[in-house]
């Protein structure tokens, strides 16, 4: 708390409509019954004879067959541009969309760079705020405070001296200094005895 | 000299033991007594006598008996719902990638850090501590049988975290430290969380599914 | 960041000291005041905010921790049991669940999560511990655990 009280004045609400957060989730219900690639289309946008887009070309000669073969759903466009920075163009099922810088990046890095868009569902990569969603919570049923109760409460006739009495957890303070007075009593009327 | 100081022990003990009067007097009281039994001894020589077999049995605590009926009843439920797939919706704890995850089936976990399995990959958590319903809870001891219970996910995306920024800094000492992380982040669905077989008995073979000889 | 000249954006390239600034400024742009658009004065707090939140990630952990405790403490008081107890006959029974799993469970499957309850009493009593009234109804260990 004393943290909070230091903090820069915010609200989680502008924060979050500048960064953003969300649950996890995931289109049209993907898993359930059968797997849908989400990558559709990716595009390699390159130039022929900058350095800047040596990786890329070599990529491209040498590793971007593999990639074809083993994503058959997956439609690849060449684009070569020139005097431009190479770049990725990923489009997905649910419409959206990342574009990544390639420019000066070996083709070792290309190669993860595609897999990572491989892997993605499309939706914007936003802070995650937990690493579960579920549709059906409780099976047995959420708790409530009358489910560990005993059900003989449900049909006991009110009003009802029993139950609505104070429940005496342990000794209360009351009685306690009741037995120290008799104690004290005792001992007295004892000394008394004795003394007589 | 040696054996002077013997004696003096020897006496001092005999006094212990032997000086202490009441237990002088026992024995003398007792003494007529045993003179008389040693005269009534009967002789080594007379035959054997036969006495009549005793039938020994364990008796059973009753509540003992009252348990196993119970339990045997307890069992014969679950394993009636079992079979005729009565369960309904099962829910699971799983342990994967250093953490339990409470589950049940179409659920969505997320898996942060390196986790090899790739999009579109079935993939089955072998590790189940718990998986229950709504009638019945089974815990393992910590795991549950391999055979027991299965459960199935799908790799659903793969993906990297939003950009983290670690940032620390002293004031006014110059010092300040900035590093930006990705974490890899694997989305499961879960497909099904079933009990394959009946409980409460020892299995021929276990722990043998899903290995290939 | 809101980009207020898309010409400057695409003339100036490289680290100049306008878009260096601009960086911080992005990240004050929530502030309230100077600190969102003076940089001396953005440039403390926009600091100040990102140490803030690298350590409130670990405190994040923490608190999770103890709001799980409680979680499962009041979830245990309804059977006479605290945690402590709780946990000790899990860890003898092997049963290995963590916090955040007890508290799921005492939470969303409370009838497991009183099994668990039941199991611990029992436990207790077949130890000799807190068991004046006896072994909860209910329970067959048969010595085995």
């Amino acid at each position: 708390m004393c943290l909070l009280w230091n903090l820069p004045k915010m609200s989680s609400r502008t924060w979050s409509l500048f960064w953003g957060s969300r649950f996890v989730k995931t289109p049209l219900q993907n898993g359930i019954g059968r797997y849908v690639q989400q990558l559709q289309r990716i595009t390699l946008k390159f130039c022929k004879t900058h350095g800047g887009s040596q990786g890329m070309r070599d990529y491209i000669e040498k590793e971007l067959i593999h990639f074809a073969k083993e994503n058959p759903g997956v439609v690849v466009y060449v684009k070569p541009r020139r005097h431009r920075s190479p770049c990725l163009k990923a489009e997905y099922l649910n419409g959206g969309e990342e574009y990544i810088s390639m420019h000066r990046l070996p083709a070792d890095d290309i190669v993860r760079w595609m897999a990572y868009l491989r892997g993605r569902s499309g939706y914007p990569t936003d802070r995650i705020r937990k690493d579960q969603h579920t549709d059906h919570p409780s099976i047995q049923g959420p708790w409530t405070p009358w489910l560990h109760r005993d059900p003989q409460t449900n049909v006991a006739q009110y009003p009802n001296e029993d139950l609505s009495c104070v429940e005496v957890m342990g000794r209360s303070a009351t009685e306690e200094l009741r037995e120290m007075f008799k104690k004290q009593k005792l001992v007295s009327s004892y000394k008394r005895s004795v003394e007589s | 000299m040696i054996s002077c100081l013997r004696l003096v022990r020897h006496s001092s003990a005999f006094k212990t033991v032997i000086g202490n009067e009441s237990a002088m007097h026992e024995i003398e009281i007792r003494l007529p007594v045993l003179m008389q039994l040693n005269g009534l001894r009967t002789s080594p020589f007379t035959a054997p006598v036969k006495h009549a077999q005793v039938q020994q049995e364990v008796m059973q605590d009753a509540s003992e008996i009252h348990n196993e009926k119970f339990t045997k009843n307890v069992l014969d439920k679950v394993n009636h719902q079992i079979l005729n797939n009565q369960c309904g919706r099962l829910f699971a704890v799983v342990y994967f990638a250093g953490k339990q995850k409470l589950v049940t089936p179409e659920d969505l976990v997320m898996v942060e850090g390196v986790f090899p399995p790739n999009i579109g990959d079935k993939i089955r958590l072998e590790k189940v501590m718990c998986v229950g319903g709504l009638h019945f809870t089974l815990y393992g001891r910590p795991l549950l049988s391999r055979d027991l219970v299965n459960v199935e996910a799908t790799v659903v995306e793969k993906n990297l975290s939003h950009c983290r920024v670690y940032f620390r800094s002293l004031r006014r000492q110059n010092n300040r430290k900035t590093k930006f992380s990705r974490e890899m982040q694997t989305l499961l669905r879960i497909n099904c969380v079933d009990i394959m077989h009946k409980i409460g008995e020892i299995r021929e073979v276990e722990g043998a599914d899903g290995r290939i000889f | 960041m809101v980009i207020t000249s898309p010409t400057l954006f695409a003339r100036s390239r490289g680290p100049d000291r306008f878009w260096k600034r601009r960086r911080i400024l992005a990240l004050s742009a929530h502030f309230y005041g100077r600190k969102q658009n003076c940089f001396r004065v953005a440039i403390r707090s926009v600091h100040r905010a990102l140490s803030f939140s690298t350590k409130a990630r670990a405190l994040k952990k923490r608190d999770m921790r103890i709001l799980w405790n409680t979680r499962i403490n009041a979830g245990c008081e309804e059977f006479g049991l605290n945690f402590d107890r709780m946990k000790i006959v899990l860890d003898d029974t092997g049963v290995a669940l963590d916090r955040k799993v007890l508290q799921n469970l005492a939470i969303w499957e409370p009838r497991s999560f009183r099994a668990l309850a039941m199991l611990t009493r029992a436990k207790e009593a077949e130890q000799g511990l807190n068991s004046l009234q006896g072994p909860p109804p209910g329970v067959v260990t048969r010595g085995m655990l």
